[in-house]
């Protein structure tokens, strides 16, 4: 009964909508931020199809990262792990976890911090902009995962109203410009198929889900709470595709380090009203800041169930620095950056991440299923 | 008590984001207006020329003050440098702030840099953050800093009178290629399709204001320090030759870009009377089409008219012969003038209405055959022009007067 030995520290429970919100935000964030669809490969004019395929293949993925979470409602993955595989393995395959979001949060934090300072702050300390952001993140899970949820309630209108004023006062010029997304397909599958492979693995982020499904309200539905969020960002994943492809051409799309960016700052709605990045960054911001903060939540409580402590919250803080200095020290540059979301690097790693524990754990509850025990039982 | 000291940290922190980091603040910066570039091939050195809002003489006019009217409200003032950003960075050298690019609204190009290669000259304003590619683009057939230093008696700064110049052009006659940079950085991407960038001619010194200082009230004979009519052909990054007024508007009609234009035809019954009609609406499509299994390209134009000058006489019908007979020479004058455009750029190897990039979307296997021999395909291609015009309207008058009445 080694899983009742941890007391639950939290009995926080959030709705499956902020689930959604929380879900939607983190995903659309990352894949509009330097649109992997058209940058990644050489999809070009087609992004927008890669981005319609991601979400089969990604789905695909959400199921195997989920599947077993609806399977044991009640418990984490680190709880599940153990029973399924015994205790120390259980514990050890959890960290895999806790190392992908880990890299995830760092990853995510680095490109907003390397944005802020292409585009606006071209003076200011890298490590400034990445720890405002990872305290910001670390205050938020500290309060827990019910005031994250409320978070995203709030700010999820502010963030799909900021990005569908973006897309709406591209409508000019996409119309003007809407040659650029021809020939359509006229380069076969291969293309899309490579440009959907980045916006897939990406899926990564939803690890999240393994320690959050416990905390939602009907821990059952979560996969579908998933299911949805990513087809609402997948949508909008699409648009933005659309509008990039068009109006930046897809030769230079694929060549901007941030192509959503780039989209926004040659919008001119009016001769007064130009400058509209303000609202693309914004939603950038609420993004990230969600992103970071359940990514953080959930990495401290794999952390305190994993070495069997109470209170997950002791762990945020010495957390949040080594987020923060990873964030900071694992890229050199934007070239780095860009160089390892190559599909021939980010492919496999995240596969990994996905794949390892997850199939480990799912042989060893496919085991029991077939040898007749329950899977619930030690 | 926490709480206090939680509240004063807000407050603290909330006195740091007045500014950003390093206190850039607007009111010491000078905001550019518009840029000229220009480019010496014997030197090899780019010549920037910027045009920045005075604060100073801004300021006092808008309080209506008379005591400061000395200064001009703006300001042009040029540099040198081996490519175009160590030229922006040089302006610093001769000014005294700091300069703002992001309200930059009209980007100038001379036609000595246009013929050298502008890639240079625009990479740049793709990627440094300030420049915003959603500026207007013109290529200037004269000397850059005359037009820069030139006054607009309408406007308050130059930058401001170009680019309302060639908003009420584009508007009023369709004499422009209005792009903004974004579309011509696309546009140069794209296969099977050339530049074309408006352009502006700088009125010759003896035309320009004759003293705009000196004179009391003689305002009367300043005269326009530009005119906005015309294009540059580009093939690839380079300009290979102008267009006229008449190719320009034939460029907007097959693109179907214009807005309103002027087309002056004869009446049916009297060669020697000319009615003049303004065409208000436009649309144009084409698509490649197979004639025998050889590769032709239509273009299907649809217009709409109105009649503005009638000196004629001729009973206003509808679906009567005599209007047919209008709108078929409406429709004759437009086919004429894409033609000429079609056989400028035949002429100049610039594919400027992008029929190569029409092919390269609907036919990207055949496109693929002849991407490499294009221009030698497209030297002989058949491209039929469909125009189909309708009057509609004839102002606020039905029929014109009688003849006898007018004699």
């Amino acid at each position: 009964m080694a899983a009742d030995n941890f007391p639950k520290t939290t009995t926080e429970k959030i709705a499956n909508r902020q689930l959604l919100f929380m879900l939607f935000m983190m995903r659309t964030t990352v894949v509009i931020a330097f649109l992997p669809v058209l940058t990644s490969a050489d999809a070009l004019q087609d992004a927008w199809a890669s981005a319609i395929v991601s979400f089969f293949t990604s789905a695909l993925l959400v199921l195997i990262i989920g599947g077993l979470g609806i399977r044991f409602p009640e418990l984490t993955i680190v709880e599940y792990a153990q029973k399924l595989i015994g205790k120390w393995p259980g514990r050890a395959i959890c960290l895999i976890i806790v190392w992908a979001l880990l890299v995830i949060v760092a990853t995510d934090t680095r490109i907003y911090a390397e944005a802020l300072i292409t585009g606006f702050l071209t003076e200011t300390p890298l490590p400034l902009i990445v720890f405002a952001m990872v305290i910001a993140g670390s205050t938020a899970a500290y309060s827990g995962l019910e005031v994250i949820g409320r978070s995203a309630d709030l700010l999820f209108p502010i963030f799909i109203s900021a990005i569908l004023l973006s897309l709406i006062f591209a409508i000019p010029e996409f119309t003007l410009l809407k040659r650029n997304l021809e020939p359509v397909l006229a380069r076969g599958v291969g293309p899309v198929l490579r440009g959907a492979l980045v916006p897939t693995i990406i899926i990564a982020q939803y690890l999240c889900l393994t320690m959050i499904i416990p905390a939602t309200n009907q821990p059952k539905k979560a996969l579908g709470t998933a299911l949805w969020a990513l087809a609402g960002s997948t949508a909008v994943l699409t648009l933005v595709a659309l509008a990039v492809t068009a109006i930046l051409g897809p030769d230079r799309g694929s060549r901007s380090v941030f192509p959503f960016f780039n989209l926004v700052r040659t919008l001119q709605i009016s001769e007064f009203l130009e400058r509209v990045e303000i609202l693309a960054l914004f939603a950038w911001g609420f993004g990230i800041f969600i992103g970071v903060s359940v990514f953080m939540y959930c990495g401290t409580r794999a952390v305190a169930q994993v070495i069997g402590l109470h209170d997950y919250r002791a762990l945020i803080a010495p957390l949040a620095v080594i987020w923060g200095t990873f964030s900071v020290h694992s890229y050199q540059d934007i070239f780095q950056i860009r160089t390892y979301f190559d599909a021939r690097i980010v492919v496999p790693f995240n596969l990994f991440w996905i794949l390892f524990p997850m199939g480990i754990l799912w042989a060893a509850y496919g085991i029991r299923r077939l040898t007749g025990r329950k899977p619930n039982e030690e | 008590m926490r709480n206090r000291i939680a509240i004063l940290i807000v407050i603290i922190m909330a006195l740091s984001l007045t500014g950003c980091w390093n206190r850039r603040d607007p009111e010491n910066l000078a905001h550019v207006h518009a840029t000229g570039l220009d480019y010496d091939p014997g030197t090899g050195m780019y010549h920037l020329t910027v045009q920045m809002a005075n604060p100073v003489a801004m300021g006092d006019q808008d309080a209506g003050q008379g005591g400061g009217g000395e200064k001009k409200p703006y300001w042009a003032v040029s540099a040198s440098g081996r490519f175009p950003f160590e030229t922006m960075r040089s302006l610093a050298e001769y000014t005294s702030r700091e300069l703002f690019w992001a309200h930059n609204k009209v980007l100038l190009l001379s036609e000595r840099l246009a013929r050298h290669g502008v890639y240079e000259a625009i990479d740049v304003r793709e990627r440094e953050r300030q420049l915003r590619p959603a500026s207007q683009v013109a290529i200037v057939d004269g000397d850059i800093r005359k037009l820069m230093e030139a006054d607009f008696p309408l406007e308050e700064t130059g930058a401001e009178g170009i680019a309302r110049q060639i908003t009420t052009t584009r508007y009023e006659r369709s004499l422009f290629p209005a792009r903004t940079l974004n579309e011509l950085l696309s546009v140069l991407a794209q296969p099977g399709v050339d530049m074309f960038i408006g352009r502006i001619e700088v009125a010759e010194a003896a035309e320009m204001a004759g003293g705009q200082t000196g004179s009391d009230s003689g305002t009367t004979n300043i005269q326009p320090p530009a005119r906005v009519a015309g294009g540059a052909l580009f093939k690839g990054d380079r300009m290979v030759g102008w267009a006229d007024e008449r190719q320009t508007i034939g460029w907007n009609y097959a693109t179907g870009r214009s807005f309103r234009s002027t087309v002056l035809i004869t009446d049916p019954v009297d060669d020697k009377t000319e009615i003049g009609v303004e065409i208000t609406q436009l649309d144009s499509r084409m698509r490649p089409v197979f004639v025998d299994g050889d590769l032709g390209i239509e273009v299907v134009i649809r217009a709409e008219g109105r009649i503005q000058n009638f000196p004629g006489y001729g009973e206003l019908v509808t679906e009567s012969p005599y209007i047919k007979s209008l709108e078929q020479r409406t429709a004759e004058y437009i086919r004429n003038t894409v033609e000429s455009t079609i056989t400028l750029s035949r002429e100049l190897e610039s594919d400027i209405i992008g029929f190569g990039n029409l092919i390269y979307r609907k036919q990207p296997k055949l496109w693929k055959e002849i991407e490499d021999r294009w221009y030698e395909v497209f030297k002989d291609i058949q491209i039929d022009i469909k125009v189909d015009v309708n009057i509609r309207h004839s102002g606020l008058t039905a029929s014109p007067m009688a003849p006898e009445k007018r004699r």
